[in-house]
């Protein structure tokens, strides 16, 4: 790899964390796990090798040290390939090659000037954990959103525990230094940059299972994916979202909602108490009586309540029989009654509405085969949206029987380990001739044609990691040898694949709460962000929608994508989020009910009722 | 009567209008073709692959402009669109859309009926309007139909409700202007009777292809695989490869069925004969399912398919496909509409133009074509 490409290949980095976390259970990034720092992690890395690579960086300790603690294990590689496309570990190599041959033509690493912030800050949490090197600053200096703009923190801390983040807090505001806080892990959206402070909670790392009280206390520096990992060993779930987002920051934020919201709620009801460090520098919790009511919504827009250094959340048992089901339909609104339907008569643990082309880029490994497959679902097999259904075999029993045509968990795997196949060989285009009144799916569905489906695919993990490339292909051929691989429950409890929304370009989302009994206004806004798509030429899809409460309201979710490293696509995004922003409020004044999740933002430990009916409220 | 032309074609790089300008082209009419882009090639290359399909010259008369039917005046460059309107006097137009699936409804609305407008209104002062519709037409009731235009309601698909709405369309246009109008009414059509050629591959040979699909899978699940899902759907294999594929079709009806060249040479004799109104070209020699079981055995290895009442309640996943084509074309393979040829007879009886049978010879010439041509896939027109 030249230089010019892997600089090119490093801005890419879209930093969906999936490097930070065992996501394929080949192990974590050792150097980034010992730590801590972003800026050790593959993530981090890209980061720093753009900066490095194209731009120029000073050559210091952390500079040197950051490539010299990567053992050039490889796991990043098949992580982030699997998610992105992308493969770190020969970026990562040039920049040591970089870093090396400074060193070798005689250049000395410059020691930064000493920040007395930083120094006290070490006084609080070791020395170890503070830095203001310039090369570790530079993986906490941005993110992928086109609204957000370069900003170098002055130094970067990594408290461990409470105590220590109410006197790094107490430092700043002593000193008015301003100060962000970061979960590290995926940072997409411009909230985790600051001039000032950057406050990373990675180093507390707390987990503790209370199985007696069906809860687990949970430090602020725990992935979704690891506290789920652990919750399913015991015989549990939590409700999580992204498996890369750190679950306390994820629930500051905006609530957690999944496709298990359908049943499990979202914000306040999953969280039975958690600590917090004022703007202040005072600890709380959310039980204290004489604490802010973080349970209480207004809307308008807050700043963060405070530091969230830890939450004890609740553990859901999870049947040994549950499994999944897709429930294909040619349209919108009928997959939408499907799962209003579903959540009013509380059937399914979990519950989501996806279009056809968000399914292709999810189960699809590689870019060049979910390009192939983008229309196989909507256009060739008529499979213009589907509703995932996940349950016991109580739910999915009663799903079935309310559903027109049911793709079963074989006949995913089938489709998925044969994917390479479904073009190329045929089939597919017999199925489409057969199109009449009848959608191809209905045929494709048929419980009898499993058989001739697998004799005409010759599904196997082989075939499918055929599509990888050569290097790779062994170790994809590995990864789908797992069952859990194609395992439509499994993938969305621990979400691995939805990061392939962003394959192709960085993941704008709109995320609105929207009423269930107007399907029709439903609709309306997702052709009102179509027409914006196309008037601002942007890419974009609907992405999902899951019921909530009984069925009474659903949460939506609109992409849009761009390159962000091109600067024409990310002015035009700016133009397309600033008319989606007007469109959506537009909805909002017509309808009290319609709520975009800005309203919401840092208010996500607030009860879901208290913000799904704030027009209900007492004034 | 067919002058020199020029005759505007429309459909020139699909099926039954590929053969037609063909046809006119050997008979040296100037054609002139709107012709979509389409497959990364331009309209011009369409026509110089159309042209060495059927063996004519490069110089062909064949003019080949930028247009899509599903425009307002086709959509035609300025110079084009004149040069149509002024010298056009004939037109046959064969372009439609033979989607059964409800989902393309509008298009194929779009493209059967408000196309048709599209193409009359382009041509300037049109003395004779050719159109290129089909027996199906006329409704999906059961009974003899004569060749006259009659009221009908009821269609067995958007396709035929279409080309009766168009008919209706066209003759009232034709009225308006006293346009001399010839509609055509061909029944299921398929490839040449002798050469086995054809330029689309649906309708009867998507019977044969489907089956083809099923038994080359099983074959290689036989061989390959141990033979697993070939045993959970019945199917076996003997040792010289002819296969056992347990399925059940629906018998009764008939299917009329004619090869493209009768088609190509009735609208020539009839052109010719400056017909106007309405023409069945129909066989009167239907085929039936059970004949072309047969013929599937004969020329595929293929048996255990068995002719029943009930096919519907038949199980499995082979079953399931044969349903799902069935859903599509039962009402042309088992039916009840017959179709009176008395004009068209008056007018190919004298001229010696007579129907092939779909024998077992034609049958298999035209399917070896198109498994040669794998379906289509090999044919870039």
């Amino acid at each position: 790899m030249d230089i010019v490409k892997a600089a090119r290949t490093a801005a890419q980095c879209r930093h969906y964390a999936m490097c930070k976390i065992d996501s394929l259970g080949t192990g974590v990034c050792p150097s980034g796990r010992k730590n801590h720092f972003v800026s050790y992690y593959p993530q981090g890395l890209m980061d720093i090798a753009s900066a490095a690579l194209d731009r120029g960086l000073p050559l210091t300790p952390g500079l040197v040290d950051v490539v010299r603690e990567c053992t050039d294990c490889g796991i990043c590689d098949l992580q982030c390939n699997f998610v992105t496309g992308l493969r770190p570990l020969g970026v990562i190599r040039k920049l040591r090659e970089h870093v090396e041959d400074r060193l070798a033509a005689g250049e000395r690493p410059e020691q930064t000037p000493q920040d007395p912030l930083a120094a006290e800050l070490g006084e609080v949490v070791g020395r170890r954990w503070v830095s203001s090197d310039p090369a570790i600053l530079t993986a906490y200096a941005n993110d992928p959103s086109p609204v957000s703009a370069h900003t170098l923190p002055r130094c970067v801390v990594l408290p461990a525990d409470t105590a220590q983040t109410a006197a790094a807090v107490r430092a700043c505001d002593r000193k008015g230094v301003d100060y962000a806080v970061r979960g590290n892990g995926g940072s997409v959206m411009g909230f985790v940059l600051s001039p000032g402070v950057v406050i990373d909670t990675a180093r507390m790392r707390g987990m503790e299972f209370d199985i007696p009280n069906r809860a687990v206390r949970v430090g602020a520096g725990i992935s979704a994916m690891e506290l789920q990992r652990e919750a399913a060993a015991r015989g549990f779930r939590v409700n999580a979202a992204e498996p890369s987002a750190l679950y306390c920051a994820n629930i500051t934020c905006s609530g957690i909602f999944s496709l298990f919201s359908s049943s499990l709620g979202t914000a306040a009801d999953n969280v039975v108490d958690a600590r917090f460090v004022s703007r202040s520098g005072e600890v709380f919790a959310l039980s204290q009586r004489d604490g802010p009511n973080l349970y209480a919504f207004s809307r308008e827009e807050l700043g963060q309540p405070g530091v969230c250094t830890e939450a004890v959340v609740r553990l859901h048992p999870v049947p040994e029989d549950e499994a999944a089901i897709a429930v294909p339909f040619g349209d919108m609104r009928s997959a939408m009654e499907y799962a209003r339907e579903l959540g009013t008569r509380r059937i399914g643990a979990g519950i989501g509405v996806l279009g056809g082309e968000y399914l292709s880029t999810f189960i699809a490994p590689t870019s060049g085969l979910a390009d192939r497959m983008r229309s196989v679902f909507g256009e060739d097999l008529g499979m213009e949206h589907l509703v995932l259904v996940m349950g016991d075999r109580y739910h999915l029993e009663a799903a079935r029987e309310m559903a027109p045509a049911v793709l079963e968990q074989e006949l995913m795997t089938a489709l998925i380990l044969g994917m390479p196949s479904l073009q190329e060989d045929g089939f597919l285009e017999i199925l489409r001739g057969l199109e009449g009144g009848r959608r191809p799916y209905e045929i494709l569905t048929d419980p009898g044609m499993l058989p001739l489906v697998e004799a005409a695919l010759d599904p196997s993990a082989e075939k499918l990691a055929s599509a990888a490339e050569p290097e790779l292909r062994e170790a994809y051929r590995r990864l789908y040898d797992r069952p859990e691989m194609t395992d439509m429950l499994w993938l969305n409890l621990f979400r691995i694949v939805s990061s392939r929304m962003g394959r192709d370009g960085h993941v704008v989302a709109f995320i609105i709460y929207v009423p269930l009994d107007d399907i029709g206004q439903i609709e309306e806004i997702h052709n009102a962000f179509a027409d914006i798509c196309t008037s601002c030429g942007v890419r974009g899809a609907f992405g999902f929608l899951t019921p909530l409460d009984e069925g009474a309201m659903g949460v939506l979710e609109w992409d849009m994508y761009l390159d962000h490293t091109d600067p024409a696509q990310a002015e035009r995004m700016r133009g397309a989020m600033a008319e989606a922003a007007s469109m959506i409020e537009g909805f909002s004044a017509r309808d009290g009910r319609v709520l975009w999740i800005r309203w919401v933002f840092n208010q996500g430990f607030s009860r879901k009722e208290s913000f799904l009916y704030h027009g209900a409220q007492l004034t | 009567m067919i002058d020199e032309g020029p005759v505007l074609v429309t459909g020139a790089t699909g099926f039954i209008g590929g053969f037609i300008t063909a046809e006119l082209l050997r008979r040296g009419v100037r054609v002139i073709a709107p012709v979509r882009p389409g497959g990364g090639r331009s309209p011009r290359d369409r026509a110089a692959a159309l042209l060495e399909f059927f063996g004519l010259p490069p110089d062909s008369p064949l003019e080949a402009v930028e247009g899509f039917v599903d425009r307002p005046g086709l959509g035609l460059a300025r110079p084009a669109a004149r040069r149509i309107r002024n010298e056009v006097g004939t037109v046959m137009h064969c372009a439609a859309d033979t989607s059964f699936a409800a989902r393309r409804r509008d298009r194929v609305h779009r493209v059967n009926v408000r196309g048709l407008e599209n193409v009359f209104h382009s041509v300037g002062d049109c003395r004779r309007f050719w159109h290129m519709s089909t027996a199906y037409s006329v409704g999906s009731r059961p009974g003899t139909y004569a060749e006259e235009l009659r009221p009908a309601r009821e269609f067995n698909n958007q396709y035929e409700r279409s080309k009766h709405l168009a008919e209706r369309r066209i003759t009232e246009l034709c009225r308006e202007t006293s346009t001399r109008l010839m509609i055509l009414r061909p029944s299921v059509v398929y490839g040449d009777s002798g050469t086995g050629a054809s330029l689309s591959f649906n309708a009867l040979y998507y019977a044969v292809r489907t089956l083809l699909f099923i038994r080359d899978t099983m074959l290689r699940d036989i061989r390959e695989r141990g033979g697993d899902r070939a045993r959970r759907l019945g199917v076996s294999a003997e040792a010289d490869g002819r296969t056992r594929m347990p399925v059940s079709l629906p018998g009764g009806g008939e299917l009329n069925v004619i090869p493209v060249d009768y088609l190509v040479g009735s609208v020539m004799a009839l052109a010719e004969a400056d017909g106007e109104g309405i023409y069945h070209i129909v066989s009167r020699r239907p085929s039936s399912v059970s004949a072309l079981i047969g013929y599937i055995e004969t020329c595929f290895g293929i048996y255990g398919l068995e002719v029943s009442d009930d096919y519907r309640r038949s199980e499995g996943g082979l079953q399931t496909m044969v349903n799902g084509y069935m859903e599509l074309y039962y009402p042309y393979f088992c039916d009840g509409r017959t179709f009176e040829d008395t004009r068209a007879r008056s007018v190919l009886d004298p001229a010696g133009i007579t129907c092939p049978e779909l024998s077992l010879p034609v049958f298999r010439r035209c399917m070896e074509y198109a498994v040669g041509q794998d379906w289509g896939a090999g044919q870039r027109i």
